[in-house]
């Protein structure tokens, strides 16, 4: 089922707009391999979800997939054939807001072959470009 | 433990803002080298930096330790900090703390997980909880990685803190009873919802209670 909060203080924002770079889960932290974005945009509920799916299937329930984002943000539209005004529309699906840098999904217990593979599959389904990325080196 | 690693560094004048700031930290990064600082042991903090491959040089050797040669004075520090551009491809500052051979420290080692686990092999998921430890040592003996073997794992079984190996002269300081690493069932494969049957459910809203009034 897709992700949405359990409880908000107001149901509709604003649109608002991406600006800047992660400066926050912007690295691997729980697993071993990453998929992180390269550009701002926003990743909705539904895809969110496509791509858990997909990487549950291509790894054959053989790794753990943590999912790194979570739709906060209210997305609303007016219905097709609709008078101006009469208000904000009604909510249509949830996102969440995604900058550059922002780690997406990360996979654990898998071959790096399986987890490129994977992560290149989940990729595909983003509307964001993405990379494939690894925990960064310890100094 | 591995040797220290020897780099050259030039020090930057921090007289009048000269040596510091995000404009000279720019153009030092535009000429391929890296900001960083030097401080600890009650002596002034000083400015430095660093050329682009000696830090490679440094992520290659998987060393916490170097040897800094500013001018004719040379540093023993320890890697405290390591900031990375947002899409961690490049390190764009580094802390240096002074250290002493017989000082006490406490630093972050990497662990290694060490062959395959029994449990893996009868379709379990080795899920390592912990990557990094946190040790107390002394400066000249902190370990490049802890090892942790695996292989008698099977499924449902843990390694935990207390269970770890660790090297002479080096205490953990994470909680004994933190899981370090288990083997887990494999997971069902996920099958995709169809639309219709996901359920349009809205989250509550949370109102903001109303005061009785007083009177």
């Amino acid at each position: 089922m897709a992700m949405m909060p359990k409880r908000v203080k107001f149901r509709k924002s604003q649109k608002g707009r991406v600006k800047g770079n992660a400066t926050r889960g912007n690295y691997v932290a729980f697993g071993e391999f990453g998929l992180q974005s390269l550009e701002p945009g926003k990743v909705s509920a539904q895809t969110i979800e496509a791509g858990r799916v997909v990487a549950s299937q291509s790894t054959k329930g053989g790794g753990k997939v943590y999912i790194r984002i979570f739709p906060h943000k209210s997305v609303t539209s007016i219905p097709a054939e609709t008078r101006m005004g009469k208000g904000k529309g009604e909510v249509e699906f949830w996102a969440a807001v995604v900058k550059p840098g922002t780690i997406l999904f990360e996979l654990a217990g898998v071959s790096e072959e399986v987890a490129r593979a994977t992560l290149a599959r989940v990729a595909y389904k983003m509307p964001v470009a993405c990379r494939f990325v690894m925990r960064r080196p310890t100094l | 433990m591995a040797d220290a690693v020897k780099i050259r560094v030039e020090a930057r004048d921090s007289a009048k803002n000269k040596g510091t700031g995000t404009r000279v930290s720019r153009r030092l990064r535009k000429q391929g080298k890296v900001p960083a600082i030097i401080y600890g042991h009650k002596q002034v903090p000083q400015p430095i930096a660093l050329v682009k491959e000696d830090v490679q040089r440094m992520i290659k050797a998987q060393t916490h330790l170097a040897e800094l040669t500013i001018g004719d004075a040379v540093e023993t520090v320890l890697v405290r900090d390591v900031q990375w551009d947002h899409l961690g491809r490049e390190i764009i500052h580094l802390d240096f703390a002074r250290v002493s051979a017989d000082e006490s420290i406490e630093t972050e080692v990497r662990l290694d997980f060490r062959g395959v686990a029994a449990g893996v092999a009868e379709g379990g998921i080795l899920e390592s909880l912990l990557h990094e430890l946190k040790v107390s040592c002394l400066a000249a003996s902190i370990p490049d990685v802890i090892r942790v073997d695996v292989t008698a794992l099977q499924i449902g079984h843990a390694i935990h803190v207390r269970d770890l190996v660790m090297p002479e002269n080096v205490t953990a300081l994470e909680e004994p009873d933190k899981l370090v690493v288990h083997v887990s069932t494999r997971a069902a494969v996920v099958e995709a919802v169809p639309e219709g049957e996901a359920a349009a459910v809205q989250p509550e809203v949370i109102k903001p209670e109303r005061k009785e009034k007083e009177d």
